[in-house]
């Protein structure tokens, strides 16, 4: 490829690099993204594998977080109660923006199992808004995995500074 | 000490005289004791050395659906002294045009202290509640929670702090003949 400015160093690569003030950000955003331990039954064992050295969830840049301060994902796995529903909005509201949802889970998607119980919140997307629904009970590590990458796709698609495209 | 030997015991030396004593075939025989009665009968079974129940194994509660309507409380009580064990019954009645709230009963957690998560838990799930407890409060559903969910007429609301309870009912999902995913499924079969 010629270079196109004569005056950089003209030694392999050139130094500058062109790309979107969006597109930059989205990279640097969907490379890591942070997510927050939120294991409420047996997708929480589902989820440390993913974490783990097998699945390693820290080669796309998703390392775990105990706080949501610190965090950009949440990732509910598990099945969730009409008890602890509203410690689980307060967790999300505590998350700084942009916050993204990971439903893990049949229980977590619609109530799953246990759907035609008294105290189980039937999908907590009744609480929280959802980017990526995992269906499984409980899904592998791998179907996790593809569900962070399909949240990374969906964070490169978004514009903050420019209208939507 | 059998079971039959520990009725004869509680009517010689507490002069209860309407106990019953039910033995069945299948599952664990079992004595029906009277409400008011049933504190002195703990403390009894405990202390006694002949009985020396000294652990509660079981506390729960069944609503019994039938003419009448009844509310069980079981306790399952074991003597490790003397290796022996016993079930005892209190039969609460439960008439329909009663609110729950009728439903009083004598606490055994003085007797037992292991007996006060248990009491609350039937509590709980079944609304009765326990006379002499020390921290009477529901145990697993959040304190604003209406409703008993064990009683089988229990009915569930609409909403609990604006969360809605309601299931959606999937949409059928419509797939048009020359849907793409289909005929590359039969491309691939064929």
């Amino acid at each position: 490829m010629p270079h196109l400015y004569s005056n950089l160093p003209s030694q392999g690569f050139c130094g500058a690099v062109f790309t979107t003030v969006d597109q930059a950000l989205n990279w640097c955003r969907l490379s890591s993204i942070w997510y927050l331990l939120f294991g409420l039954a047996c997708c929480a064992i589902e989820l440390m594998q993913t974490g783990g050295p097998r699945t390693d969830l820290d080669r796309i840049g998703s390392v775990f977080r105990a706080t949501p301060r610190q965090s950009d994902l949440m990732i509910v796995a598990g099945t969730l109660t009409y008890k602890m529903a509203p410690r689980l909005r307060l967790l999300y509201d505590q998350m700084a923006e942009p916050k993204y949802v990971i439903a893990m889970g049949s229980c977590a998607n619609c109530g799953g199992l246990f759907q035609l119980s008294y105290s189980v919140v039937k999908g907590v997307d009744k609480i929280v808004p959802v980017d990526v629904y995992v269906p499984g009970c409980p899904p592998r590590p791998e179907a996790l995995t593809y569900g962070i990458l399909k949240l990374q796709e969906k964070i490169s698609r978004e514009r903050f500074l420019v209208g939507k495209c | 000490m059998q079971p039959e030997h520990i009725r004869k015991r509680l009517e010689e030396a507490l002069g209860i005289t309407d106990l019953v004593w039910t033995a069945s075939l299948h599952g664990d025989s079992y004595l029906v004791v009277p409400t008011e009665e049933l504190r002195r009968i703990a403390f009894f079974l405990k202390e006694d050395p002949q009985c020396a129940f000294d652990t509660l194994m079981s506390l729960s509660g069944v609503h019994q659906l039938g003419e009448p309507e009844l509310l069980e409380v079981v306790y399952h009580l074991y003597s490790i002294r003397l290796r022996h064990r016993l079930v005892v019954k209190v039969n609460l009645e439960r008439p329909l045009a009663l609110s729950h709230f009728y439903l009083r009963m004598n606490s055994v957690s003085e007797v037992w202290p292991g007996a006060g998560w248990l009491e609350r838990e039937v509590y709980d799930m079944f609304g009765v509640h326990f006379v002499g407890h020390k921290d009477f409060r529901r145990l697993l559903l959040p304190p604003d929670w209406q409703g008993h969910p064990l009683l089988k007429d229990y009915q569930e609301s609409k909403a609990y702090r604006n969360i809605s309870t309601i299931r959606e009912k999937a949409a059928p999902t419509e797939i048009a003949p020359d849907d793409p995913r289909i005929s590359v499924k039969m491309s691939t079969s064929s």
